[in-house]
Parts: C-alpha cells; sequence; structure tokens
C-alpha cells in the first residue's frame, strides 16, 4: 500500500521467524502496525493503519511460489471516516523468470462503482551489475460507466549502485 | 562506495567522537526511459510520451557500539526529470536515524507506515496494474 499517513517513529522487532512492525506520528497520531511471517510455503503480511480523523486501512499480502511461478496477493479495506467511501481493493500478480529475463502479470481491481480492473503485462530483463532494462503496458479501467479503458506504458533502464 | 568516517568529519567545528569501525555507503539508483499514457495524461502538458528520469542516491552511515548495539543514519538525495520538467530536486529528504540491538530496531525521522510487500507492477517505473491496492 502506498505511504498512507504520517510518521516518525517506527519500532520492528523480529522473533521467531515472525517480524512485528509499529510506526507512529508523533504530532499527526497516525498510527500502522504489521506482522509478517511464512506459513509453510506461504509468505504472509498483515497490517492495520489508522490515520486519525481520516480512514483506517486493513491489509493482507499472501505469496507463493508454485512450479517456478511467483504469485502476490494483496487485499486492501478502507473503513473511510463517511460510510458511503467505505473501499475494498484487490490485486493478483505472477511473474516467471527464465535466465535473465522474468515475465510478469498483473491485475487489480476495487469496489469503486463503475470501476473496470486493471490488467498488466511486463517484463524486467536483468542485464548484470545492477542494470535492469524493463517495460510494460497496463490497460487501466474504465472509471464510468460504458467508458474506455486507457493505456499507460513504459520502456527503460533501472540503475541500481 | 564507502567512506571512511575519518574523512568526512575533520573539520575543528566536528563535535562527533570519530568511531574507526563506523562506514558511511553512497547507494543508491537511477531510471531513465520513456512513459506513455493515452490522452495525455503523461504530464501537465498532455502529452502522450514523455522521456523521464529519475535518481534516487542514499547516503547510509552505520556504527556498532562496544557492546554490540548497532546505530546509523541515513538521507535521500533525490531529483526527476519528467519532459524537460524537474519535478524533484529541494536537496536531501528522509532522514532517518536508527539504534538496533537484540532484534528490536527503533528508527526516528522520516519513517513510512508499514509498506507490506504487495503485488508486482509491471514497467520499468510501474504502469499502474497494483493501483488499485494502494
Amino acid at each position: 500500500m502506498t505511504d498512507t499517513g504520517a510518521y516518525d517513529v517506527n519500532l520492528a522487532y523480529s522473533m521467531s521467524g515472525l517480524g512485528f512492525g509499529v510506526s507512529y506520528g508523533s504530532d499527526s497520531e497516525d498510527a500502522a502496525v504489521s506482522v509478517t511471517g511464512t506459513a509453510g510455503t506461504v509468505g504472509f503480511g498483515l497490517g492495520y493503519t489508522s490515520i486519525e480523523g481520516g480512514s483506517d486501512f486493513t491489509e493482507l499480502t499472501l505469496a507463493t511460489s508454485m512450479g517456478g511461478v511467483d504469485f502476490d496477493f494483496a487485499f486492501v479495506d478502507e473503513n473511510a471516516a463517511v460510510a458511503a467511501n467505505d473501499l475494498t481493493g484487490f490485486g493478483l500478480s505472477a511473474s516467471y523468470t527464465m535466465g535473465s529475463m522474468t515475465y510478469i502479470v498483473a491485475m487489480s481491481d476495487t469496489s469503486t462503482t463503475n470501476q473496470d480492473p486493471n490488467f498488466g503485462i511486463g517484463f524486467p530483463n536483468n542485464l548484470g551489475g545492477g542494470l535492469t532494462f524493463a517495460g510494460g503496458v497496463t490497460s487501466v479501467g474504465a472509471t464510468t460507466p460504458n467508458g474506455d479503458a486507457t493505456t499507460q506504458a513504459d520502456l527503460g533502464f533501472n540503475m541500481a549502485f | 562506495m564507502f567512506f571512511s568516517s575519518h574523512s568526512l568529519c575533520c573539520s575543528s567545528r566536528c563535535n562527533w567522537r570519530r568511531n574507526a569501525s563506523a562506514d558511511i555507503a553512497l547507494t543508491g539508483g537511477a531510471a531513465a526511459g520513456l512513459r506513455y499514457v493515452e490522452d495525455g495524461g503523461a504530464n501537465t502538458n498532455l502529452n502522450d510520451t514523455v522521456v523521464d528520469v529519475e535518481i534516487d542516491f542514499n547516503i547510509v552511515a552505520s556504527g556498532v557500539s562496544d557492546s554490540g548495539i548497532a546505530f546509523g543514519a541515513s538521507v535521500d538525495l533525490d531529483a526527476a526529470q519528467n519532459d524537460q520538467l524537474q519535478a524533484v530536486g529541494g536537496g536531501s529528504n528522509d532522514p532517518e536515524v536508527y539504534i538496533s540491538t537484540n532484534g528490536l530496531t527503533v528508527t526516528f525521522g522520516g519513517v513510512g507506515n508499514q509498506n507490506l510487500e504487495g503485488i508486482a507492477d509491471v514497467g520499468y517505473q510501474g504502469t499502474g496494474a497494483d493501483d488499485n491496492t494502494q
């Protein structure tokens, strides 16, 4: 989830394969907690964020691998300050690496009225030494009744130093 | 890239005790390429395709006390340019200072929320396939 809220203190603690985290804003009074870990072959994360005077978010993420394919799932439930603005969203992605190339497909959707899902496909090609050539195309779902989806795409380099 | 702490703390105004075991690392990343958004949404100029550059450098200092307490500090130096318009470049940001011992790490400063690892996006900068989970 995007960096929602304003924080200036973070506590992280790991024990017996579990990770616990707390973020708190001493002035904003925003707060977020999380627990992460692994159950068998499934990695999980559970988080809760409370924005002072605003929305609360509950988040669940799962990750696993089957047959060389990595799968990720995310679910977010927003309990808004105004009930009519409550929202849920979810997403799925799958990636498969063959040599230096990874192929990725992803989709996400929300409960927003008239919002169609987003679908994307892309690749990062690891060129070694911290250089990656990557690109992707996403069809961003229409937000109006009978509206058209729009296309977003990019193609470029990522460098890690 | 690593520097000795001596080389970065040498003036008479420096009040910090020098620590020969401390390290300062310059790390980071950069991205450059073409971004396309249908119907003129790529930037405020209503262009469909723009040249995009982003640079994120991090200065990360770390050390360990005699009793094994790890500590450190970091700051980011970020800048970006999108369709010949500098979007970011205001200097340093995200200052963080941490203390860590026995599995517990306390960080002060520009910390974020509890960012869980979500689904993958596609593209070198991301094209929004995962937007509905953010």
